[in-house]
């Protein structure tokens, strides 16, 4: 016999469930959680006794392209079931474009949720990522940090641990950079020197696919889109605590910006298996700094880059 | 969803144990969530409820209790620092009707015009309800927990919680006063008199 709670059962009924937005926020939350849970446990696990410790100078001139010239969001459809994601791949290089808050002397910082089943292949001069790569590092999330021209990345498997560490930056020679990659599963190293890529100054941002991180950074990238209608202003939304903009994109693509500095907060990308970035616009304080440090743990193996 | 469950121990602090479970439960929670303070902050808190969750996943003991329960309860203790929003949602609630989609012509339209009249009443109600009593009342009527699951939950005495699940009842039927649940529809005019609430609430 029917009551006054089945009454309320039908009050607010029609709730939807979660969004797409919702299970990525929540994996997002899930993975500070975990990627606290490993900064704080004891450094078990590590080798005792001397540690090579591999710091690269920030700051030294590598061709201002390096920052300026990635590839950040996908013009074209690019996925499609089954095979690697051209976005994410893109999206690799986006943690990288994070230097070009050099003029404001900020460090960035990236945390990327991949989709499931995501692989990470790390070859000389960049990486790619996605559910169809082929390569033995299964990694879940990405946490970037950049500044200047040097740029750390480290992947974390789905179970949280270490999967590699990566770091770019200014080698002595002038005009090019090293890449420093070491790998916690196989306790393997290598070290690359990279020539810069061509020089010359970063084209403005275009409209066509393809789009470019241009010599203005994020705030000139941004404005640029908007102008040329590759992105439309969506409404206003908090995104961890900020006061975003919500600009949507084609294929899916979502960028939350913030409305004070242009600088990005959220970027959701790919439709069916999405891919979301949350940014961090950090000062250069000594913590900070040392976070872009790479150690290469004593007793790891050297080996030939690929 | 479906095939994915907790390991067979039940146990969640594996990451294949704390996957399945946040798969299973993420969309019940975050649907309790959004019904109490609305979806834009049920993002913030169902996120927020699986991330404390994993790092207290260890305190969770399979045998003391369901997972479920357990997750209302980080959910809940995380809505006692919205009661404000939840309380501003429930007065438009009572101020405004409800939007009715009356294009199918069947007679779920009817239902869903009932559902609509009574919408107003029953949120004017709840914003009447202590925190305690609205705690119990969603967590036996949304979330389905029984009255000892709710109490484990809640960490307070059985009795407490039937003797606030039995007020805040009270004070539901008293507000449908002439809503006959039988018929699903509120009582006319001379006509049979409903089966209406009984008794008068008391508040905590």
């Amino acid at each position: 016999m029917p009551d006054e709670i089945d009454v309320l059962r039908r009050f607010r009924g029609e709730t939807p469930g979660p969004s797409t937005d919702a299970w990525l926020r929540a994996r997002a939350a899930i993975a500070a959680a975990r990627s606290d849970e490993q900064r704080a446990a004891p450094a078990r696990g590590r080798w005792p006794g001397r540690r090579s410790r591999i710091s690269l100078a920030a700051g030294a001139a590598v061709a201002a392209a390096a920052a300026g010239l990635l590839v950040v969001l996908p013009g074209p459809p690019a996925t499609r079931a089954g095979g690697p994601v051209q976005t994410a791949a893109y999206l690799t290089r986006v943690d990288r474009a994070l230097t070009s808050a050099r003029a404001r002397n900020l460090v960035g910082y990236a945390r990327t949720v991949l989709p499931p089943g995501s692989r990470i292949r790390l070859q000389r001069g960049g990486m790619t990522s996605g559910p169809g790569v082929s390569s033995p590092l299964a990694v879940a999330v990405t946490l970037t940090r950049s500044y200047h021209d040097t740029s750390t990345t480290i992947g974390f498997a789905p179970g949280g641990q270490r999967v590699f560490a990566e770091q770019t930056g200014p080698a002595p020679g002038p005009g090019s950079s090293q890449e420093v990659a070491v790998f916690y599963g196989d306790k393997t190293w290598w070290r690359a020197a990279t020539p810069a890529p061509p020089g010359g100054p970063a084209p403005a941002p275009s409209c066509g696919p393809g789009i470019q991180i241009g010599a203005g950074g994020w705030p000139g990238f941004i404005r640029s889109q908007l102008r040329c209608g590759n992105f439309h202003a969506a409404g206003r939304q908090r995104v961890d605590g900020v006061a975003a903009v919500r600009l949507t994109g084609a294929n899916g693509t979502v960028l939350w910006v913030s409305p004070a500095t242009y600088l990005p907060v959220r970027v959701i990308v790919g439709g069916r298996q999405p891919t979301q970035i949350d940014f961090g616009w950090l000062s250069p304080t000594r913590a900070n700094l040392a976070a872009l440090s790479v150690t290469v743990p004593a007793g790891f193996r050297s080996v030939p880059p690929p | 969803m479906e095939g994915t469950r907790p390991a067979g121990d039940g146990s969640i602090v594996s990451p294949a144990g704390f996957e399945a479970a946040f798969q299973q439960h993420f969309p019940t929670i975050y649907r309790f969530i959004a019904r109490r303070v609305g979806p834009a902050l049920a993002e913030d808190l169902a996120a927020e409820t699986f991330a404390i969750a994993y790092r207290r996943r260890a305190a969770y003991v399979p045998g003391r209790g369901s997972l479920r329960s357990w997750l209302y309860g980080i959910a809940t203790n995380l809505l006692r620092n919205h009661w404000r929003a939840e309380q501003h949602l429930l007065a438009l609630d009572a101020r405004l009707l409800p939007e009715i989609d009356l294009s199918d012509g069947s007679d779920a339209v009817e239902q869903r015009v009932t559902a609509a009249l009574l919408a107003p009443r029953l949120a004017a109600e709840l914003g009447q309800l202590t925190r305690e009593q609205l705690d119990v009342l969603l967590l036996y009527a949304w979330a389905e927990l029984s009255q000892e699951e709710i109490a484990a939950v809640l960490g307070v005495a059985p009795g407490t919680v039937r003797s606030r699940l039995s007020r805040a009842r009270a004070a539901l039927r008293e507000q449908l006063g002439d809503f006959d649940f039988d018929r699903w529809t509120f009582e006319e005019p001379g006509g049979a008199p409903a089966r209406k609430g009984r008794g008068h609430a008391r508040r905590d």
